[in-house]
């Protein structure tokens, strides 16, 4: 049986080459002897690897040569050497070991797939294993837990959300699923309340315009939704069921089962889930916190591969959601007071091509994707009153949504000799909303298509600097009405934009990578996602209106970052420093005019405000001794500043009102993040601790009939949860997991919501739960 | 000694027919132990098959190629079939050498030194799924570091001498 290492020594010297100089020497790690390391020499395929005792020995050409020594978990090891005719050269090698659990997979960076410890622009990434840990249900309720993002529920009416990437609201940050940004206006208001968890592989999330090509709007960056590739069939079945402050009932149903074919070449996943919450009144005036919700989503995703080099994927999905705020649910809502109602029927559907060459270095892909929504809703109600004209307003207020997005595209991709890689590509997106109240005269049509093509170079002149050059011309054309009441306004906008982006990198030592990057953005006028949403105050309503002669909006921002990775043994560490500041030339900024229109209702407006500037600093520290013990903790430390000061209301001359003039930003604290600890004290049971702070903040609440606002700064939050899991394994075809927990341990939660009919809805702040004690089973063939 | 080596030969003797009964069932696996000796009294090609509980391929094998009763047969018939966890933590004597998992408090992943040996590559890092077919004098014949479907898996049982 002795002959086992020369059968290793005959099957990796496979060269006959001539071989005129004879190397040999060892490879060591610290004091230890590496066995089994591969030795080569540089730019052919001339090599061996190391004995069981750290030695090797093999026979190289004479002259100058770079020799390469690698092994498994170790960073390689080049060093040139030279070596005459028939020199007999001793080379000793020390390898250090690599960093591990960074050998993750992405897309956002570079819209190819790259490992993540490689990418040129820090991508975060949320994986499964944290949106379970949060209990979070969907992808709103788990986005906390990246540097930078915040989400909040900004409507007790609706539960409208919005995710706050480094200080700026959502309409500064693309949403994609599946790197397509099927995500309108509309879905943009309460889509991420409605793409359940259980489909979810992970959340891709990149800060600031360095993934400029995924579009031009990601001014503060873009979160990607992955959905699950299955290799395995597997099945799972779970439900949860949580008590929201001892009150109101929040249970849901998901499923999802996959099926691969025997050869891999194709296969399906199918997935649903029902969810059922109770509104929830916090401060028992009768009127809602949280809304009630209802919510059916299934879908399927199937891939076929024709070949070895082409793959043909399709997926559809339908979302039916109904949600309920105001008081008095259980009537119809024109006799109550306030309702917001809305009834969602939403169906998401794509299909994606791709191919490559014989040796994978070129690949092209082409796909289409669409999102329809229908859309019921009722956004009105008596306001406290009893009057003939409240009562005629309050059965008007029904109105219709249709919202259509579709985006079509192609993109190739070349990797070149010398590793570096060039990607090119264009897309055509439609996006049309018809929004319409008779009952308020209000109408939104509005049609935006928009031709983007890009380029992108990336270039690897060493082993430890790239450059990522790239640029995106787009050319979009906004056709809209806008009208509320008696005002009417309309666009009709053709701009074409370039915007260059820039990223460098630089491995400056095995643990240190150094990045920045520069990325120029830009809005074109239109209705985005909170322009859409229409909230109450004072019993009357409050739309949003773009105003006439508006600008494109332009942004040009810049990030810094220092990443430190080191790997002892089993422990592992990470840290990240980022650095941002991004300037807003012209931003969008919504100015409340005062009860301008004849029924009284509050007319903001969106205008181009004074220029404004976003800055400071992401930090993220991730330490894990040893697979039993993770912990994570990130925040961010920033600044807004308006350059001048910016009005937020205008008065109409009111006695004792007066205009309101910002200087920074409301709804950014300068402070806020997360941490999460785990342990996992064997694969039958785990404990996990996350929490999300957010620190003081400048939050305004209507306090007038007129709109007239008050600046409050409010208090901040530490919202805490545990979660227990426990596994059990019957055999290899079923497996049970039962969890159970609290969110909101301290029951840290807002205390001075406004109340009444005559409440301002958009008052609402912090954490989205108050404490919520919940259960949960899942039980399948779960891998 | 000679004792158990007459107790190896016995086991080796009365084993099959107590398989046969199985055969077109399940793959006799063995493991490196085994093989040592199997090999002494009789030599025959081997078939190994390192895995790992994270490796979603080598599942997906387990449940696919290794339960095809073609598969099935040959590898009991013309064979010796041995699976091993590439992160073993166990000490195995083998060919007079004793091989032990090195990695062990040092790796998120410990690989074994048995797989590092006979499942390492040239430029490439280590890993999974990673097959081996060794000939009758126990040198390797093909290797494979992919996802075998049922006709694969067959093609390359059937292929190698």
């Amino acid at each position: 049986m002795k002959p086992i290492y020369q059968i290793i020594f005959l099957l990796l010297c496979i060269s006959t080459q001539a071989q005129t100089a004879i190397v040999s020497g060892s490879v060591m790690s610290g004091e230890e002897s590496i066995p089994f390391a591969t030795v080569l020499v540089k730019g052919s395929n001339l090599g061996t690897s190391t004995n069981k005792d750290g030695n090797y020995n093999f026979k190289t050409p004479s002259g100058t040569i770079t020799l390469i020594v690698s092994s498994q978990g170790f960073r390689s090891v080049e060093k040139q050497i030279t070596v005459s005719q028939g020199e007999n050269k001793k080379v000793d090698f020390k390898l250090i070991e690599d960093i591990l659990g960074l050998d993750e997979v992405v897309v956002s960076a570079t819209r190819n797939r790259v490992e993540r410890k490689n990418t040129p622009v820090i991508v975060s990434s949320i994986k499964p294993r944290l949106l379970n840990a949060t209990q979070s249900l969907t992808v709103a309720d788990g986005l906390n837990y990246a540097p930078g993002v915040r989400v909040e529920t900004n409507c007790q009416n609706c539960g409208f959300t919005q995710v706050r990437l480094n200080g700026l609201d959502g309409g500064y940050t693309q949403i994609l699923l599946n790197s397509r940004s099927v995500f309108s206006s509309l879905l943009g208001v309460y889509g991420l309340e409605q793409i359940p968890t259980n489909i979810i592989d992970r959340v891709e999330v990149v800060r600031s315009g360095g993934s400029a090509l995924f579009g031009s709007n990601a001014i503060a960056g873009t979160i990607n939704i992955i959905t699950k590739d299955p290799v395995l069939n597997t099945w799972e079945i779970g439900s949860n069921l949580a008590v929201i402050d001892g009150d109101a009932w929040d249970r849901n149903v998901t499923f999802n089962t996959s099926n691969v074919a025997d050869d891999l070449n194709s296969g399906i996943t199918l997935y649903g889930t029902y969810r059922n919450r109770q509104s929830y009144d916090a401060n028992n005036d009768g009127f809602t916190e949280i809304v009630e919700l209802r919510n059916t989503t299934v879908g399927a995703k199937a891939f076929v591969k024709p070949n070895d080099r082409s793959r043909i994927s399709v997926n559809l999905n339908a979302i039916r959601e109904y949600r309920r705020g105001g008081d008095r649910l259980e009537l119809a809502p024109q006799f109550t007071d306030i309702t917001e109602e809305l009834d969602h029927d939403t169906f998401i559907g794509g299909a994606d091509y791709e191919i490559s060459n014989k040796d994978n270095t070129n690949k092209f892909q082409l796909y289409t994707s669409a999102s329809y929504t229908n859309r019921d809703s009722y956004y009105g109600g008596l306001g406290g009153a009893r009057t003939r004209q409240d009562s005629i307003t309050a059965n008007n207020a029904f109105g219709t949504t249709k919202d259509l997005a579709w985006i079509n595209g192609a993109q190739f991709t070349k990797h070149l000799k010398n590793n570096d890689v060039f990607t090119t590509g264009a897309e055509y997106n439609i996006s049309n909303t018809e929004d319409i109240i008779p009952g308020y005269n209000r109408l939104i049509d509005q049609s935006v298509n928009s031709l983007g093509v890009y380029a992108q170079y990336e270039w690897k002149p060493s082993e430890k600097f790239t450059a990522l050059f790239g640029t995106r011309l787009d050319h979009i054309a906004v056709d809209g009405k806008y009208t509320i009441g008696g005002i009417s306004r309309e666009a009709d906008i053709n701009q074409t934009a370039i915007s260059p982006r820039l990223t460098l990198s630089y491995q400056l030592s095995k643990e240190i990578k150094l990045r920045g990057g520069y990325a120029r953005g830009f809005r074109a006028p239109q209705a985005f996602n909170e322009d859409l949403h229409i909230s109450s105050v004072g019993g009357e309503q409050q739309f949003v209106i773009l105003s006439d002669n508006l600008n494109a909006e332009f942004s040009n921002a810049f990030t810094w970052s220092f990443n430190y990775s080191k790997t002892i043994n089993l422990l592992q560490v990470d840290l990240l420093l980022e650095t941002f500041f991004t300037s807003l030339q012209d931003p969008f900024t919504i100015v409340s005019t005062g009860a301008t229109l004849a029924n009284g209702s509050i007319l903001e407006e969106v205008r181009n405000g004074s220029d404004a500037s976003v800055f400071g600093s992401n930090f993220e520290l991730g330490i894990s001794p040893n697979p039993k013990w993770r912990f994570q903790l990130g925040g961010t430390l920033q600044r807004t500043e308006y350059d001048e000061p910016q009005i937020l209301f205008e008065s109409d001359g009111t006695p004792g009102e007066n205009d309101i003039i910002i200087e920074d930003f409301v709804r950014v604290p300068n402070f806020y993040g997360y941490l999460n600890a785990t342990w996992i004290p064997s694969e039958k049971f785990n404990i996990d601790l996350t929490g999300t702070y957010t620190g003081k903040m400048i939050v305004p609440l209507v306090v007038s009939d007129t709109g007239f606002l008050s600046l409050n700064e409010v208090d901040p939050f530490f919202d805490l949860n545990l979660k227990l899991e426990k596994h059990i394994d019957f055999n290899d075809n079923f497996m049970i997991t039962l969890s159970g927990g609290v969110n909101n341990l301290f029951n840290s939660y807002q205390d001075d919501f406004d109340t009444g009919a005559g409440r301002d809805s958009d008052y609402v702040y912090g954490p989205n739960l108050p404490r919520t004690f919940f259960v949960g089973i899942k039980f399948g063939k779960l891998h | 000694m000679i004792l158990k080596k007459i107790t190896y030969i016995l086991l080796f003797y009365l084993l099959p027919q107590s398989i046969t009964a199985q055969q077109n069932s399940s793959i006799n696996w063995i493991t490196f132990q085994q093989l040592e000796d199997s090999l002494s009294v009789k030599p025959k090609k081997v078939f190994i098959d390192f895995y790992a509980d994270w490796c979603i391929y080598c599942k997906k094998m387990e449940k696919v190629a290794f339960k095809n009763p073609k598969v099935i047969s040959k590898l009991n018939t013309s064979y010796y079939a041995v699976k091993m966890n590439a992160e073993s933590t166990d000490t195995i004597f083998f060919g007079g050498d004793t091989f032990i998992n090195k990695q062990i408090g040092k790796k998120r992943n410990p690989t074994h030194d048995i797989p590092l040996l006979l499942a390492s590559r040239n430029n490439k890092d280590f890993s999974l799924p990673a097959i081996i077919i060794l000939d009758e004098k126990f040198k390797i014949s093909a290797r494979y570091f992919e996802y075998l479907d049922s006709k694969k898996m067959l093609k390359a049982i059937n292929q190698s001498k």
